[in-house]
């Protein structure tokens, strides 16, 4: 149903926020600043599909979760515990990011489906901004391997 | 009143009355005349119980002999039943044993009883069987409950012997462990008390007199007055150089050491008194073997800091004694210390007995300063002929090195150790948030 894979997106948006925010508070190494700006960039694009997501969910009559163990029970974003090293930050972050668009892309078939055309909508536009920090993320890492 | 004789029925035994009759006096049951008695037959007696037998009114009924007639043929006897008297024929008449003796074994007819009697003897045997087998069984397990209190107490017995030798074998221990402390405690006290031979000239004797009378309270007047009994007691009057013995403890040592401080060249004595020192420490210096893993020398500094006469201990409860009691009579401002040889750079302890100012406190420039990777820094103090130590912050390290490439050499050795385990925290991917 799309409201179970709103749910899903909202738990799952808001531990990518988190992690992307977690890296921005602890990288640490010659690219600091630059890591430090990226990743302020990622959290808060995240942080600002949140609330939207959570209102679509109350559009189709249904409640949004906002509790820490409901979002731990639905997202697909693996959480981490321990500060990797820089290079690992974005290597991770990268391979959420990715996860991110899968879901999205789950979620815009089942909102066509369902012919819920704003929902469709902003979820295509939430495909655009992963797929650009995607982007984004890989030059990094292009970078430092070079 | 008797019964008369009536001769209705009787039997009368014929054949001549003068004959002796073969059956006179003798019970017969319808014995017939001239008829032997048989083997058997009893003769009847007054009191005897008989039964009338013939055939007459009496029949059947129990008498009593009352008396035989002359001739042997009758009898009176005297009715049970009526206690009437009747003359019978002794054919009419049979013996009957008592009523008392009717209970008799032998006048019982036990013919019947054979299988009683069999029975019972089996059943007797049967329950002397089972009575002997339950004694044997009882006796059996009373031996045995014997053979197992026997066993306990022999067991016991054996644990009590193996207890008291183990109690003895801890008292030998104790023992011995007692003893070896007793003798290590003896050579202890043995190598703290040093003899030695020094030669005493008369103005030597001269110096030790005048050093008494001006300063009677000294600490080492004990051992002035001893050096000149034993002067006098070999020398007598005659003034001539003596090599006399005298024994120095730790506490006389002490003692010299700080008279030596405290007066230094103001008291004449003092050249003596150092020349005992020396003798002492030739005498009993520490013999430090190569590889002995802790020394601790104890140093005296004067009130300006100068490392003065030094004497090592591998034992830091003696060098701490030591230092104790030289601190104690010093009056001069000097100071003792402890310090362990070959410490590693990184120990925070300092052994500093008494007092505020360190060495480096005191006197000597920083000769080298070598800053870390992490912003901390050390310093060098000392020159070539007091050492060099090597201070972190407030904090004095308690190594003592001869020359200044040592101790810049350890202070390399430190900073690259500590870069090391730096670079190895920085080379982990990840570190733990917590």
């Amino acid at each position: 149903m799309l409201s179970d894979s709103l749910k899903v997106l909202l738990s799952s948006t808001f531990a990518y926020y988190l992690k992307a925010q977690g890296f921005h508070w602890s990288v640490e190494g010659p690219d600091f600043y630059q890591l430090h700006k990226f990743f302020q960039k990622i959290y808060e694009d995240a942080y600002s599909a949140v609330d939207p997501t959570a209102e679509y969910i109350r559009t189709l009559q249904e409640y949004a979760p906002f509790s820490f163990e409901r979002f731990q029970e639905l997202t697909v974003i693996q959480s981490q515990t321990k500060i990797p090293r820089g290079s690992l930050m974005l290597q991770e972050l990268l391979a959420d990011t990715e996860t991110m668009i899968s879901l999205c892309n789950e979620v815009f078939a089942a909102a066509e489906q369902e012919n819920k055309q704003d929902i469709a909508n902003f979820i295509a536009e939430r495909l655009s901004s992963h797929g650009k920090y995607a982007w984004q993320l890989r030059s990094f890492l292009k970078d430092a391997r070079a | 009143m008797p019964a008369l004789f009536k001769p209705k029925t009787q039997k009368i035994l014929g054949g001549d009355a003068s004959a002796p009759n073969p059956m006179s006096g003798y019970m017969v049951g319808g014995c017939e005349e001239g008829k032997e008695l048989e083997e058997d037959h009893v003769q009847l007696q007054p009191g005897d119980r008989v039964c009338v037998t013939g055939p007459n009114e009496y029949q059947g009924e129990f008498a009593e002999v009352v008396e035989l007639s002359p001739s042997g043929k009758f009898v009176t006897v005297s009715l049970e039943n009526s206690g009437d008297e009747a003359h019978l024929h002794l054919s009419d008449v049979e013996y009957t044993a008592d009523e008392s003796q009717m209970d008799d074994d032998d006048d019982y007819d036990d013919s019947d009883d054979s299988e009683f009697t069999e029975d019972k003897k089996l059943g007797e045997e049967a329950s002397d069987d089972m009575l002997t087998k339950v004694k044997a069984s009882f006796a059996d397990y009373l031996q045995k409950l014997e053979d197992n209190i026997k066993q306990d107490k022999d067991l016991l017995a054996k644990k009590k012997d193996d207890f008291d030798l183990k109690k003895k074998k801890m008292k030998d221990l104790e023992l011995q462990i007692k003893q070896k402390k007793a003798e290590q405690e003896e050579v202890n006290e043995d190598a703290e008390d040093v003899s030695l031979r020094i030669t005493f000239t008369p103005d030597d004797i001269e110096v030790i007199e005048d050093a008494i009378k001006k300063a009677k309270s000294i600490p080492s007047s004990g051992i002035f007055e001893h050096i000149l009994d034993e002067y006098y007691a070999v020398a007598g009057e005659h003034a001539e150089d003596q090599q006399i013995q005298i024994t120095l403890s730790n506490d006389d040592v002490d003692n010299i050491q700080g008279v030596i401080n405290q007066f230094g060249k103001r008291l004449d004595a003092t050249g003596i008194l150092e020349h005992i020192m020396n003798e002492y420490q030739n005498v009993a210096g520490e013999d430090l073997t190569e590889g002995d893993p802790e020394r601790y020398e104890v140093t005296y500094y004067d009130k300006s800091g100068r490392a003065g006469s030094s004497k090592t201990f591998s034992d830091r409860a003696k060098a701490e004694k030591h230092a104790a009691g030289g601190n104690a009579i010093d009056k001069v401002g000097g100071e003792y210390r402890v310090h362990k040889v070959g410490a590693d750079i990184d120990e925070g302890d300092t052994y500093a007995q008494g007092g505020t100012n360190t060495y480096a406190e005191c006197v000597l420039p920083v000769v080298k300063t070598i800053t870390f990777e992490d912003g901390s820094e050390c310093t060098i103090h000392g020159d070539e002929s007091n050492g060099f130590i090597i201070r972190r912050g407030e904090k004095q390290l308690p190594s003592k090195f001869d020359h200044l490439d040592h101790a810049t050499m350890a202070l390399d050795m430190y900073r690259a150790k500590k870069a090391a385990s730096q670079q190895a925290d920085q080379s982990a991917d990840y570190v733990e948030e917590k």
